[in-house]
């Protein structure tokens, strides 16, 4: 889809348009699922975040500024509230016994492994550079990080996969 | 290794059932509330600040008395328009003075009943302070007096909830920036704009005596019906401040208002029946007031193989971008926000509706301009259209 539609899809969802609002939800979704995945590590918990963040997004996006801000936006309320997800669970149960293992059998293992790959810190900033293309100084600001530490954990990451994929191929 | 770092995090993944079953859920609940919908397959445009805009240098006398400098244009303005509203609809103070013997603009001065609905809470009052209205759109103006906006920050208002099926709206605090003479945004006043320490333009949201406004755009959604005449139901909900995405919250309050939204319908249409260019299409009508125009198209003779220019590029139908005037002159662009779409299941019809982001003398309008090829980009970074970058279609 091209930027010019993708923006008039943005408009309509911001006049109340719910079909446009589905399609353009539709359109980040994977985005959504790669950020939701590198924080929670589990599916069930993903769908959920996921499905708190289309619910926000619907009340909040007249609050949007300008369009090209849009991604940034969503991604930001995702974070948020992967966060709480991960916050109420934690008050429940360890994390480690919680987290269910999501390499499996699916055809996109490679990302998967990867991110199993990695401590929490770690997989966040990957897979915002990586998979969502955000520069350190919008992932600094979008995790509340000085931007020293993005760079630290991004090469620490880079540097953690490398070991794993010499030992592992 | 880097490369393949990116391979992988950049590789589809496959969806799991259960992230698209309480993704669909969700759309679900939306739906279930009953939002406003749309017309079938109409697109909406909301209204945006032009800031690095460039018209031709040739641009037409009832622009530039606007944006002459000094403080008599300005200060006669305000006689009419009250503040903000030169940063929705410009005018010259004769047009202003028109619009308002016509009956489309409440006087500031003479419209008692929209102060008289000002809400207090928690030590702020909003006041509805102008409003322009015609058959299809309407223009309002908000003062916001009591918060003390800290200096270098954007206001916002957390929510700002309009309970009206009937239009669209757009909204934004005024930042006290206009299009100039030369379409270059410029002070309300007139003095050239200043930059700040990463080249982003300063903003003034902040009147001399401290308070703020609050500017709103509706476009009717359905061209059959009529604005003027339904009252607006909108309710702000606390103020603070926002920085791109992030709103920070300042004071909790809530501000809600039903206003009658009194105007004047004085467009006058023209059954044009003319095609563009050879593509096939024919602009079968054109309603066109000071404040709004709105077009009819019939495709169901469109030509598939036919040159659009490279604006259409994507098979779009050429849209409204300026009005060509008796004199000569073009004016461009002129849209601000609008509503344009197929109005039936064979896409053979199509209507578009826009407000302007400056008020026209109607009768002076010889042809109006649809959008064909983009800008030609100038020695000095500014871009220009020629004519011969629309299709022009005479009224009569």
């Amino acid at each position: 889809m091209s930027k010019i539609e993708n923006g008039y899809l943005i408009d309509q969802a911001k006049g109340r348009d719910p079909d446009a609002f589905a399609e353009l939800m539709q359109l980040y979704m994977q985005d959504m699922y790669r950020v939701a995945l590198a924080i929670l590590m589990n599916d069930e918990d993903a769908a959920d975040a996921i499905q708190d963040t289309i619910l926000a997004c619907w009340e909040k996006i007249h609050t949007l500024r300008k369009r090209e801000f849009f991604k940034t936006w969503l991604t930001r309320i995702l974070i948020n509230k992967c966060y709480d997800i991960r916050k109420k669970r934690r008050n429940c149960v360890e994390l480690e016994e919680y987290a269910e293992p999501i390499t499996e059998d699916k055809s996109d293992w490679e990302f998967r492994e990867a991110l199993e790959s990695l401590d929490e810190k770690y997989r966040i900033i990957m897979t915002l550079f990586y998979s969502q293309g955000y520069r350190i100084d919008e992932i600094a600001d979008m995790l509340k990080l000085p931007k020293s530490t993005v760079q630290t954990r991004l090469q620490r990451g880079r540097e953690r996969l490398a070991v794993y994929y010499r030992k592992y191929g | 290794m880097e490369r393949k770092i990116e391979e992988i995090f950049t590789a589809e993944v496959e969806m799991p059932e259960v992230v698209q079953k309480k993704a669909e859920e969700a759309f679900c609940r939306i739906r279930a509330k009953g939002e406003r919908k749309m017309p079938k397959n109409h697109k909406v445009v909301p209204f945006q600040k032009k800031k690095k805009m460039h018209k031709k240098a040739a641009a037409v006398a009832c622009i530039c008395l606007l944006a002459v400098g000094g403080t008599t244009v300005a200060a006669a303005a305000h006689h009419y328009w009250s503040r903000g509203m030169e940063g929705l609809l410009q005018a010259t103070d004769e047009q202003q003075a028109k619009l308002t013997d016509q009956g489309l603009a409440t006087s500031v001065e003479e419209e008692p009943n929209l102060k008289a609905m000002a809400v207090t809470n928690n030590g702020v009052t909003v006041t509805p302070t102008q409003m322009i209205v015609d058959k299809y759109v309407a223009f309002i103006t908000f003062s916001v007096t009591g918060y003390d906006l800290e200096d270098g920050k954007e206001p916002c208002f957390d929510d700002v909830m309009i309970d009206n099926k009937e239009f669209n709206a757009s909204s934004s605090f005024y930042d006290g920036l206009i299009a100039g003479e030369d379409g270059f945004v410029v002070n309300a006043d007139g003095s050239p704009v200043e930059e700040d320490a990463d080249g982003s333009i300063i903003s003034h949201y902040k009147a001399e005596d401290g308070s703020l406004t609050y500017q709103m755009l509706l476009q009717l959604n359905d061209p059959e019906d009529t604005i003027k005449g339904k009252e607006l139901k909108v309710s702000f909900k606390n103020l603070g401040t926002v920085e791109k995405t992030e709103y920070s919250n300042v004071m909790d309050g809530e501000w809600d208002f039903t206003i009658p939204l009194t105007g004047k319908d004085v467009a006058k249409t023209y059954q044009t029946a003319q095609k563009i260019g050879d593509t096939g299409i024919v602009v079968d009508s054109v309603e066109i007031s000071p404040i709004s125009i709105h077009l009819t198209y019939d495709l169901s003779k469109k030509d598939s193989k036919a040159d659009l220019g490279e604006a259409n590029e994507d098979n779009a139908v050429p849209t409204f971008f300026g009005v060509k005037l008796k004199d000569g002159s073009l004016l461009y662009p002129l849209a601000n926000g609008g509503n344009y779409g197929y109005t039936d299941d064979s896409q053979t019809a199509y209507e578009s509706l826009f407000a302007l982001d400056r008020v026209i003398e109607a009768d002076q309008v010889e042809a109006i301009l649809l959008q064909k090829n983009y800008p030609k980009t100038d020695a000095d970074g500014g871009a220009h259209y020629e004519e011969s970058d629309f299709f022009v279609i005479p009224l009569q």
